[in-house]
């Protein structure tokens, strides 16, 4: 079915790219309500702990003036229990906390996913021939970790800083204000220097990124067009090309190694900078004021603490990035609508009575590209009906609309004279079993191929098996019907996976089966098989088969000749025949096909 | 030790290498400086208060700071700064080994797997020269000193604070190990998440068919629900070790200040030494962890390490050998394979048995059969893509073997049925045997292509961008475009593999006429699909199952009714349909 989706367009993947959007934080936040409790818990912890980490310079403080300096050995016992016993309190807040986190995180996390997977599998085809599957794979795995960092790494690192930041301030200006605005002093040059880094290493990281997707796209390119480059002896040019393409990935990463080995010395002595002021200050005033030792050695600590959190906080900006990115796009696909849809209150179709009508059909894929046009048949309950045409006349596409994959443009489909749409897409596809030319094999076991999801008995999905002469080459399988199909060496044949494909049709029973021949050749041993299994599958069944073989044709009651996009002739076999039209033409191909070649003029 | 095959990369940088320890060696000393000169403000305010001196010992302080920032610098800038120069050498040493390997290996390994070298493994290479050497040089000498200075102020004192050590780096190490393990587990849960996205989206037909989206959903939720349940367990121990470090350092430190507090208190140690001692304590806390971190970046750069040298030991498979001829410098266009056997590798089926023919210079000669019935092989080994098992293809009179790989290369113009054109310019991608050939070349091939007409109707006409960032052009522009890159080299011998088969009945014809009109000489193989077009062709091959069952002239074959004959009437019928309306 893949020639039909040549000529779609593939939907452009853009994002605005901001780092912070709020319309789409309020939307991300939403997830985060079925876990209230968790997060209002967290936050708690996560205060503690800020606290908590203020509390190690300030004990220290109460040592050396209470108990160090008066020599108090048994204060001094005291306060290192004390800092012990908080120690062990912050272990397990810190320990909590972490795990409480992730927690939330992960529960967002699969709660997305699972919906996303689903909404996605509800989506029309036509969302699939738009988007390739990759790019929807992405969304499902990689996008939705994205957005895990947002809420782990991103909002509680940030709200955890600031806390700890608040916390330093505060602590610094209850215990002395004067001291804590001369360390302070510093404050505003850390901004600068954080700011002007940031922009720079921005800029170049951004080169960074540009000149390494141009590396990875010449060398994906040279690797998989190798042979072109050896054929045209263009290895000495290409290497030129990748080398200086390497020179300036290794430029810009040379200038952001310049940055980080300036901006890391700077800050760090920014803070002794501040611990110096802070002494000098201190020691000018140590008499004057009534400031002690402890105090002053605690400022020293604080301003140790203070400088990691703000260039922590410059890091964030990028995993923000990232994920807001990312979140856009998972909701620009949980935004899209199905196109094929269940009606709101379906009618009921217990089994089919009479029978299949197509009444002038319009059909395109693409606006006003018709593929079919002005279709018009009926199909009584029963008959087998063949579908004859050359590649692209649409009998691929008359397919999909009874099975509702598309709707139609125009016209109307009918079962049992209701109208398809008026049918719930549960109740319609049950009625129908489709085999496809490209056998889809899911990963799993033979048994598990057959039965798909249902849980059908192993006698059903033998019998199955049996009746479409499917059981003897799976039961050569090392394991039969539990053998892995993915498994290495137990790679089945085409042959073999057609024959699966109908014992699963089989398996489900449908009233209508509809079936692509394959056209790739088989070897004749499964090709007897094959046209036994089929005419057990036909035998009392409406059937629609997209036929390539003769043994098919000759047998159907009806057959309908596709030519571009329109039905030309329709009939049986003889009448056809005698007609001298397409029919005959196609014919004679497929004779030409099978090497039955007699009279040719 | 791996790293020892680096040495080679290493050598040209010997000198930074050297200048960059010095730096390392001076960011260690003067930041084991500055905790310790902080104990003199301290204690001289305590004894005297704010004099002369007591400003003085800060000086002394931010100078040391200053050095210390000045010395970090260098160190950080050089030692980084050269692994991301030998990643570079790396990268285009590996390049150019790529470019020198024959087909089988991009037979064998999947070009996922070749990026992932040169992108991948060479960061992790890069880390470990870069981060890995600087972090375990600083972080030895930091520890060295600091301990010499700690137990210069107490020796006891340092005794103590040395309890943290083993435990820390040990549990850091070991919890590396497991989280390894763990993240790998989480790693599979993962790919099994993308397994059945991918099975599910490209499966869509059939779920929707059987009505299975429900079923589907529940499998694809117990695999999440896996993962969740994975990367809690993950996110457990991360915790467990970061809250674990926390605390193991903290109850150092209250160690030091109980003890260290009685030393104050029995005036053995002054004040200000014990702040210093405090605040090598806090310094301590990194080396501590980035032992077990060290240790990680050494055992994944390794690792990686391995995996580049496994491509760099193979050796290309087809390249100019002793037995090559460099006095053959032209070739005229005759072709002649005896008996040739070929198989793309030694467990496979033969895809060629047996294949004898020969082709004299100039001719035309249609290669025809069905999918997989051997033609796009014939190609390979007549290009010497690939080394053939058995027989012998003599190009002019020479074995294959014997004719500078250069040369034959020259001499073929090849039209491949993958046709692959380079996100570069029109005018590039035609030209791409050689970039200096003049505009009126590029237009004459062009012309030979029938493909002038359109380009010209581009907006940057010869100059316009194809590919990702550039337009796509349609499968039968790609097919020409294609073409008249072969023609442009002039070539002696000219493959079109299948290069028709987008390109409507009335250009191909034209094509053709143009390929005899202008190059009368050189030997012109075609395989094809559609037969009706080479109905006048000097010589028809006919391919089935890796062999020639048929071969002649048209009227010959048609006259022996076998599978040409059967192939040319379907090809006939088919092209009488598409006339009708």
């Amino acid at each position: 079915m893949t020639k039909a989706k040549t000529g779609f367009t593939i939907e452009k993947d853009e994002v605005s790219g901001k780092a912070y959007d709020s319309r789409l934080m309020r939307r991300l936040i939403r997830y985060l309500k079925p876990y209230t409790l968790q997060v209002v818990v967290a936050a708690v912890l996560l205060l503690l702990i800020s606290v908590t980490r203020l509390a190690g310079p300030y004990l220290i403080k109460i040592a050396i003036d209470q108990y160090i300096l008066p020599r108090d050995t048994t204060g001094l016992l005291f306060i290192s229990l004390v800092f012990i016993a908080i120690l062990l309190l912050q272990f397990f807040i810190n320990f909590f906390h972490v795990y409480l986190m992730q927690w939330i995180g992960q529960k967002v996390m699969f709660d997305i996913r699972r919906e996303l997977f689903d909404h996605i599998q509800h989506l029309s085809l036509h969302f699939f021939d738009r988007n390739p599957v990759g790019r929807l794979v992405t969304r499902v795995t990689n996008d939705v970790s994205a957005l895990n960092e947002v809420l782990t790494s991103g909002v509680v690192a940030i709200f955890g800083d600031v806390f700890t930041l608040a916390g330093i301030v505060i602590v610094m200006l209850s215990l002395d204000t004067k001291l804590a605005l001369v360390t302070f002093c510093v404050l505003p040059f850390l901004f600068i220097v954080t700011f002007k880094f940031r922009s720079r290493v921005r800029r170049s990281f951004r080169k960074i990124r540009k000149r390494l997707a141009k590396i990875n796209t010449f060398l994906q390119e040279n690797i998989s067009g190798m042979y072109i480059v050896q054929l045209f002896s263009r290895e000495s040019v290409n290497y030129k090309r990748f080398r200086n393409l390497n020179r300036d990935y290794l430029h810009a990463h040379l200038q952001t190694i310049f940055y980080f080995a300036l901006f890391f010395p700077i800050i760090e002595f920014l803070g002794y900078l501040a611990i110096g002021a802070t002494i000098a200050y201190g020691g000018w005033q140590y008499r004057a004021t009534g400031m002690t030792l402890g105090v002053l050695i605690a400022f020293i600590q604080y301003a140790q603490n203070f400088f990691r959190p703000i260039s922590d906080l410059s890091e964030k900006y990028n995993i923000l990035q990232g994920a807001m990115a990312a979140s856009e796009r998972i909701f620009k696909i949980l935004d899209e609508k199905a196109e094929v849809f269940s009606p709101a209150q379906p009618a009921l179709l217990p089994s089919i009575q009479k029978g299949i009508e197509f009444r002038n059909v319009w059909f395109a894929y693409q606006n006003d590209q018709y593929v079919l046009k002005d279709i018009s048949f009926s199909i009584e309950k029963g008959q087998n009906v063949a579908l004859v045409g050359a590649t692209g006349s649409g009998k691929t596409s008359i397919i999909n609309l009874l099975t509702r994959f598309y709707d139609v443009q125009k016209g109307q489909i009918f079962i049992d004279g209701g109208d398809i749409r008026k049918l719930s897409l549960e109740n319609l596809r049950r009625r129908i079993a489709i085999v496809q030319q490209d056998v889809f094999i899911f990963s799993g076991t033979v048994a598990d191929n057959i039965r798909l999801g249902e849980d059908f008995s192993q006698q059903r999905i033998e019998e199955a098996a049996h009746h479409v002469s499917a059981h003897e080459f799976i039961e050569h399988l090392p394991n039969g019907y539990q053998t892995d199909v993915r498994e290495r060496g137990n790679q089945i044949s085409t042959g073999q996976k057609q024959l699966l494909a109908f014992a699963r049709a089989l398996a489900f029973d449908p009233e209508i089966l509809i079936l692509d021949e394959a056209t790739a050749s088989i070897d004749p041993h499964t090709e007897t098989l094959i046209q036994q299994a089929l005419a057990t599958l036909m035998a009392n069944r409406t059937s629609i088969v997209i036929a390539h073989r003769l043994s098919t044709i000759k047998h159907a009651d009806l057959i309908l000749v596709l030519h571009k996009g329109r039905i030309r002739e329709m009939g049986t076999h003889e009448k056809l025949l005698k007609k001298g039209g397409i029919y005959t033409k196609l014919y004679r191909i497929q004779i030409e096909d099978t090497g039955f070649g007699l009279q040719r003029n | 030790m791996t790293i020892l095959k680096l040495k080679k990369y290493l050598r040209p940088y010997k000198g930074e290498y050297i200048w960059g320890s010095i730096a390392l060696m001076f960011t260690v000393i003067s930041g084991v400086l500055v905790p310790w000169l902080l104990q003199y403000p301290i204690d001289i305010l305590k004894t005297t208060g704010a004099n002369r001196q007591f400003f003085m010992s800060i000086g002394i302080f931010l100078l040391a700071a200053l050095f210390s920032g000045i010395f970090r610098y260098f160190m950080r800038k050089v030692l980084i700064g050269v692994s991301r120069k030998i990643e570079n050498d790396l990268r285009n040493d590996l390049f150019a080994h790529l470019q020198s390997l024959s087909l089988s290996f991009y037979h064998r390994f999947r070009t996922g797997d070749i990026m992932a070298r040169a992108t991948n493994d060479i960061n992790a290479v890069r880390n470990l020269l870069g981060h890995g050497i600087m972090y375990f040089l600083s972080t030895f000498f930091y520890t060295l000193f600091a301990l010499a200075m700690m137990s210069r102020i107490d020796v006891k004192l340092t005794l103590l604070a040395l309890i943290p050590f083993p435990i820390v780096s040990f549990g850091v190490y070991r919890m590396m190990k497991y989280l390894y393990h763990i993240s790998n587990r989480v790693q599979s849960i993962f790919s099994d998440i993308t397994a059945k996205a991918q099975e599910n989206f490209s499966g869509i037909r059939v779920v929707k068919a059987y009505n299975q989206e429900r079923n589907q959903f529940h499998q694809f939720e117990k695999i999440a629900g896996n993962y969740l349940r994975q990367n809690i367990k993950l996110a457990l121990l991360r915790g467990g070790t970061h809250a674990g470090i926390t605390l193991i350092t903290g109850l150092g430190l209250v160690l030091i200040i109980y003890f260290g507090g009685r030393e104050v208190m029995a005036q053995k140690i002054s004040l200000g030494k014990f702040v210093s001692f405090l605040a090598y304590m806090a310094q301590l806390t990194w080396p501590m962890i980035a032992i077990g971190w060290v240790i990680n970046i050494f055992q994944m750069g390794s690792a990686s390490l391995h995996r580049i040298y496994e491509y760099f030991d193979i050796r290309p498979e087809i390249r100019d050998t002793d037995e090559a001829d460099n006095s053959i410098t032209d070739l005229n266009g005759t072709i002649e394979l005896k008996h040739v056997h070929f198989r793309y590798n030694p467990k496979a089926d033969y895809v060629l048995h047996d294949i004898t023919f020969s082709i004299g210079a100039g001719e035309l000669v249609a290669i025809v059969g069905e999918t997989g019935s051997g033609k796009s092989s014939l190609v390979n080994v007549i290009t010497r893509l690939y080394q053939i098992q058995k027989g012998s293809i003599t190009i002019s009179g020479y074995p294959l073997e014997k004719i500078p790989l250069k040369i034959l290369r020259e001499k073929m113009g090849v039209v491949p049925q993958e046709d692959f054109l380079f996100s570069e310019t029109i005018a590039e991608n035609i030209a791409f045997s050689d970039h200096y050939k003049e505009m009126e070349e590029i237009l004459a091939a062009a012309d030979v292509a029938r493909i002038g007409e359109e380009i010209v109707e581009f907006s940057d006409q010869y100059d316009t961008l194809l590919g990702e960032r550039g337009i796509n052009v349609s499968g039968g522009q790609k097919q020409r475009l294609a073409i008249a890159r072969a023609v442009l080299k002039k070539p002696t011998i000219l493959i079109l593999d299948d290069a028709f088969s987008a390109v409507d009945t009335v250009t191909e014809k034209r094509i053709l006429q143009n390929l005899k009109k202008d190059f009368p000489v050189t030997t012109k193989i075609i395989i094809s699909h559609r037969v009706t077009s080479l109905r006048d062709a000097d010589q028809i091959l006919v391919f089935h199952d890796g062999k020639v069952v048929e071969s002649g002239k048209h009227e010959e074959l048609m006259r022996r009714n076998g599978k040409y004959a059967a192939l040319f009437f379907k090809q006939l019928l088919q092209e009488e349909l598409e006339k009708i309306d």
